[in-house]
């Protein structure tokens, strides 16, 4: 079942809405507040946001072990982005976040990028957040702070986030209906993306139905790429990630006479 | 033997000589400014009589052109490539040589008399420029260089009124000439549009005059009258004549070159140059005479009570101005014994020529006089000159002479023909009453010319020695005056002053040499030039060869009664002055009394200043605070509360900026959404 | 339809996810005052871009997504870099990681903004896992919440 397929074409479903408005509330509910806050209330309406979701379609429906799996990810990296957004804890809010990395790196398996699984695991999960939390261990603080405990207008956040996730549901949801529509032919930047089709000269292979499988070979082909029609670019990268790090040691240096007190 | 390229140099030098004046003049030339200008004119002079002989030698075509390559080009249907084209033909071969020896003349005498003013090299610099100006107009064989010239002597002319800029009275006149100028020229650049379309667009004036002859009479009177327009603002012909007296704040010799010598007379030779054609017309003939003859009477009516002694000279210019276009008027070709077309033009240029010389001459010895005076020139308060002044007295005298037209001095011959050619357009088949009429206006104008001429003479050079105070305060070193407003604004406190009449004259003096010698050299060139050209037919041999037009020995000397009325009318006008301002002068005072209104209007310039004000400027005026008054309260206003709009919008967004960053985060973020719900729903919106 | 159904999920799946992690950073990002928290719900847009990018190499069988995602996983080291560099900084000078404390640069006679509720004094759950203060450590004043 596709998505967005029972809706009626050209029209916003509000049950989207108001499904994306449960979840606003409930990661309302979830945020740190000076007066404590609704874990149970705001845990259960964000929940039921996300399986109100799922109800309407925004999951995949068939019953092959990559529908499961996609499921398992994507549950995995939605809680997971929740708790990162409102622990108390910076450190448990880390933790969280390699979950977000390793069910996104999950995500990317059913892609068909291994390399790209790895490497992101490798840079999120192994080397940055070790180096957000050796940060968090220097700047310690004791005791509850304004920075944990206090949120800055949550209310506000949550209505934008509820507009911006609407909005781009909306635009997915009109590019389907184009695409059901046999639009495909439209060009422009109203051109539906899910009607564009494979280029006949790509090197990946394809299932009968005309999907392009997984390439057994698609590290190779990522490879041969980055050092070819990338390698300018890679270059650059090497670059900046120099460029940053010798700019990440001057700026973090501890240099006497220069600390300023406001 | 004579290279045409050469002619190009005529105007270069002294435009050359001009630049490097205005350039290193203050810095580095500084009392030697003069230099460079009085060796382009004697260069450029030289230049220009080989010229001369050069286009003599040759038969056929007395002429010389050269074409300097391409000054500028449009695009378009009809491409309009104006060159730097240069000819010299007789008409023109007589106005450059008159132009550059005056021009040297007066350049050395006003070495001495602007002596140690402090814009000493911008004079010299503007100076150079206005001959480079007069020349390029004269040589100019097309209509666009013309008008080049034309607009370079209008602004440097312009800078010489106002030289003194520090005097509001001298920016005021600068400003006028400047304004009443610009009519004539507007109409001028219209005649000269008419012209080049009617005329298969082309812009050389040879090929204009030999094309416009085919043109409807309507359409020919129309660009010939905006022709005349232009020549009525560039020689003060009423009524756009008023600019002309006051031009006299500028310095004397400049009034001697451009404003009696050689600018004002450009328009006589615009409309000499375009007779061949403008004589087809008529209508404008009569016109034209007819200004010119409302000007004459009226310029020589003025100058009866002025007391300014440049005054009287520019109401005199004005007045010879009309003259010469009476002549030209009188260019008929529709009498049917023959043409008259060559006889109007030669009188036209010959009283022009002669005018210059003698009218130069009578400027440069009032300078003489203001120099030594103080820069007093009101007649009231100088007199008895003659014992003080001998060699000044000497040329005013000569120029006096010459002006009234005296058998055997030049301004006679000159004047005897412009008189000869009006009264032979009277025996036509029709309107021969206004030409008769306006025969007599010339014969009156003659006679008031004598009479003011005179006057002016008598009441500064004979009578009891008097000399005004400024004369010692400034002039006693020998040299020198200090030009200020001072000079003027202690003139009424004169007659109060304990040596404004008892002074000792021995204490007065001529001017110093470098002044006299240029006099000396003017005088007999303006007895003398008369005689030379005229009776002895050169003039007529020399101009009637130019292109267009013919050799006239026609026997006009069926009219020979108006040169004996014309030297009655002088004499007796000589005669009159005497008696009134010498024999006896408690005559003149009642006489004075008893001519009450027209002594009144004469004194006040026939009030033109102020109709032409009342009529004119006032209007404009009232429209202008008009428009001022609509532009400051309404537009003004408008313009800024549209401005107030964007300053209210940023006071009231000016909190939005407070420094946090989850602020600017937010406004991304819902920009984003607007952004997104835009591309989702912009193609319904804006289908 | 029955065909249909035993599809494995498609673009538009991915995409929603992805989108849906993107738009939880920025609620994070916008609700949260630690700074460090802020940088991490940054994070959290970019792996919701690339999950993003990997979607589209997928769906049009090339692989200039994913190389894309190569350099965003560049650039994320980069700015992680950088950033915790700054906030080590901004650290040492108020001895706090609120962002709040950061308004210096709002516009010319506006009050700071302000929190009017205190907190609570004792902390509302025990901090576990804590981790301990690692090094000498600066010297801890008392925390003033004057913001």
């Amino acid at each position: 079942m596709e998505l967005f397929a029972a809706g009626q074409p050209g029209l916003f479903r509000f049950e989207y809405f108001f499904a994306l408005a449960l979840g606003a509330l409930g990661i309302y509910l979830l945020l740190p507040t000076p007066r404590g806050k609704a874990s149970v209330a705001g845990s259960l309406a964000a929940l039921g946001s996300l399986g109100w979701l799922c109800f309407l379609g925004l999951a995949p429906s068939g019953m092959t072990v990559e529908t499961g799996l996609f499921h398992l990810f994507a549950a995995l990296a939605l809680v997971g982005a929740v708790f990162l957004v409102t622990q108390t804890n910076p450190a448990r809010a880390a933790l969280s976040f390699v979950m977000v990395v390793i069910s996104v790196g999950g995500l990317m398996l059913l892609l068909a990028a291994p390399f790209l699984m790895a490497a992101n695991m490798i840079v999120y999960a192994g080397a940055i957040v070790v180096t957000f939390l050796f940060v968090l261990m220097l700047a310690q603080q004791g005791g509850a702070s304004d920075a944990d405990n206090r949120s800055r207008e949550p209310g506000l956040a949550c209505f934008t986030g509820l507009a911006l996730s609407a909005s781009l549901l909306l635009l997915l949801q009109r590019d389907q209906d184009n695409a059901n529509l046999g639009l495909g032919q439209m060009k422009g930047i109203n051109a539906p993306i899910a009607a564009v089709r494979l280029k006949q000269e790509e090197p990946l292979r394809r299932e009968p139905n005309g999907r392009p499988t997984a390439p057994a070979d698609n590290t190779t082909f990522l490879g041969q790429t980055l050092y070819t029609s990338l390698l300018l670019p890679v270059e650059l990268a090497g670059a900046l990630l120099l460029v940053a790090t010798a700019g990440a040691i001057l700026i973090a240096q501890r240099r006497p006479g220069t600390e300023v007190t406001p | 033997m004579f290279e045409p390229a050469a002619l190009a140099l005529i105007p270069l030098l002294p435009a050359l000589a001009g630049a490097v004046t205005l350039i290193f003049g203050p810095k580095f030339l500084k009392q030697q400014s003069h230099l460079p200008l009085i060796g382009a004119c004697i260069a450029s002079f030289l230049i220009s009589l080989v010229a001369i002989q050069s286009m003599g030698s040759e038969s056929g075509a007395r002429e010389v052109s050269h074409h300097a390559g391409i000054w500028f080009s449009t695009f378009g249907s009809n491409p309009v490539n104006v060159g730097w084209d240069f000819r010299l033909d007789p008409i023109s071969g007589m106005m450059v040589p008159m132009v550059l020896f005056l021009a040297t003349v007066i350049a050395v005498f006003s070495t001495g008399y602007m002596k140690e003013d402090p814009g000493y090299p911008r004079y010299f610099g503007v100076f150079s420029l206005f001959v480079a100006a007069m020349t390029l107009l004269v040589l100019a064989d097309n209509i666009v260089l013309l008008y080049a010239g034309w607009e370079g002597v209008g602004v440097c002319s312009f800078l010489l009124i106002g030289f003194w800029f520090q005097k509001p009275s001298a920016l005021k006149a600068a400003r006028k000439a400047f304004m009443v100028t610009r009519i004539g020229d507007v109409g001028l650049l219209l005649g000269i549009f008419l012209l080049w379309s009617g005329c298969g667009f082309t812009l050389q004036i040879p090929t204009l005059i030999e094309k416009a002859r085919q043109l409807p009479d309507e359409y020919l009177y129309l660009a010939g009258f905006l022709l005349f327009v232009g020549a009525m603002g560039k020689s003060a012909q009423f009524p756009l004549h008023i600019w002309l007296p006051d031009a006299m704040e500028g310095p004397t010799p400049v009034s001697a070159l451009i404003h009696a010598a050689t600018m004002v007379t450009a328009g006589v030779y615009l409309i000499a140059r375009f007779l061949p054609v403008l004589t087809l017309s008529p209508d404008l003939l009569l016109v034209i005479a007819i200004i010119g003859g409302i000007t004459a009477i009226l310029a020589a009516l003025i100058a009866l009570t002025q007391n300014d002694l440049k005054r009287i000279l520019a109401y005199s210019t004005m007045s010879q101005l009309g003259y010469m276009f009476m002549a030209l008027g009188a260019g008929r070709s529709d009498i049917s014994s023959h043409s008259l077309v060559t006889f109007a033009m030669v009188a036209a240029m010959f009283h022009l020529f002669t005018h210059a010389f003698f009218k130069a001459l009578l400027f440069l010895s009032a300078g003489s006089v203001m120099h030594a005076m103080g820069h007093v020139i009101d007649l009231r308060r100088i007199g008895g000159l003659r014992h003080v002044m001998p060699l000044t007295h000497i040329a005013f005298l000569s120029g006096a002479l010459a002006l009234s037209g005296i058998i055997p001095f030049s301004g006679y011959w000159s004047k005897d023909e412009i008189l000869v050619a009006l009264d032979a357009a009277s025996h036509g088949p029709n309107r021969d009453l206004v030409y008769k009429i306006l025969t007599w206006l010339g014969l009156i104008t003659a006679g008031l010319t004598a009479f003011y001429t005179f006057r002016a003479y008598f009441l500064a050079f004979w009578g009891e020695v008097k000399i005004p105070v400024e004369a010692f305060a400034h002039g006693h070193d020998g040299h020198g005056h200090e030009k200020t407003e001072n000079d003027l604004s202690v003139n009424h406190k004169v007659n109060h002053d304990p040596y404004g009449h008892s002074s000792d004259p021995s204490k007065a003096h001529e001017s110093p040499l470098i002044m006299t010698l240029p006099l000396m050299v003017l005088v007999p060139a303006a007895l003398g030039i008369g005689a030379l050209f005229g009776p002895t037919h050169k003039m007529m041999d020399f101009l009637g060869s130019a292109s267009g037009f013919h050799q006239d020995h026609g026997d006009h000397a069926a009219s020979k009664w108006v040169a004996l009325a014309s030297q009655v009318f002088g004499l007796c006008g000589i005669a009159i002055a005497f008696v009134l301002y010498v024999a006896k002068p408690s005559l003149a005072t009642s006489i004075k009394k008893s001519a009450g209104v027209g002594y009144n209007l004469s004194i006040n310039r026939f009030y033109l200043d102020e109709i032409l004000t009342l009529l004119f400027v006032r209007p404009l005026q009232i429209l202008g605070w008009l428009i001022q008054a609509l532009d400051r309260e309404l537009w003004d206003r408008l313009v800024d509360a549209v401005a107030r709009i964007p300053a209210w919008l940023g006071d009231k967004f000016r909190p939005v900026q407070n420094g946090l960053v989850q602020f600017y985060a937010l406004a991304m973020a819902l920009g984003l959404t607007i952004f997104l719900v835009f591309l989702a729903f912009g193609d319904r919106l804006f289908r | 339809m029955n065909q249909i159904m035993d599809l494995p999920p498609g673009l538009t799946h991915y995409l929603a996810v992805g989108a849906l992690l993107f738009v939880l950073g920025i609620i994070g990002f916008l609700a949260r005052r630690n700074m460090i928290l802020m940088f991490l719900n940054a994070e959290l847009m970019i792996q919701g871009v690339a999950l993003n990018f990997v979607a589209f190499a997928r769906h049009r069988g090339n692989l200039e997504g994913q190389g894309f995602v190569l350099f965003l996983l560049a650039v994320a080291a980069c700015e992680a870099a950088i950033a915790l560099a700054l906030i080590l900084v901004l650290y040492r000078t108020q001895n706090s990681l609120d962002v709040s404390l950061w308004q210096n640069l709002r516009e010319e006679g506006l009050e700071p903004i302000v929190d009017e509720e205190p907190l609570p004094l004792a902390p509302l759950e025990e901090k576990s896992p804590s981790l301990t203060v690692a090094g000498p450590g600066p010297a801890q004043p008392e925390e003033t919440s004057h913001v």
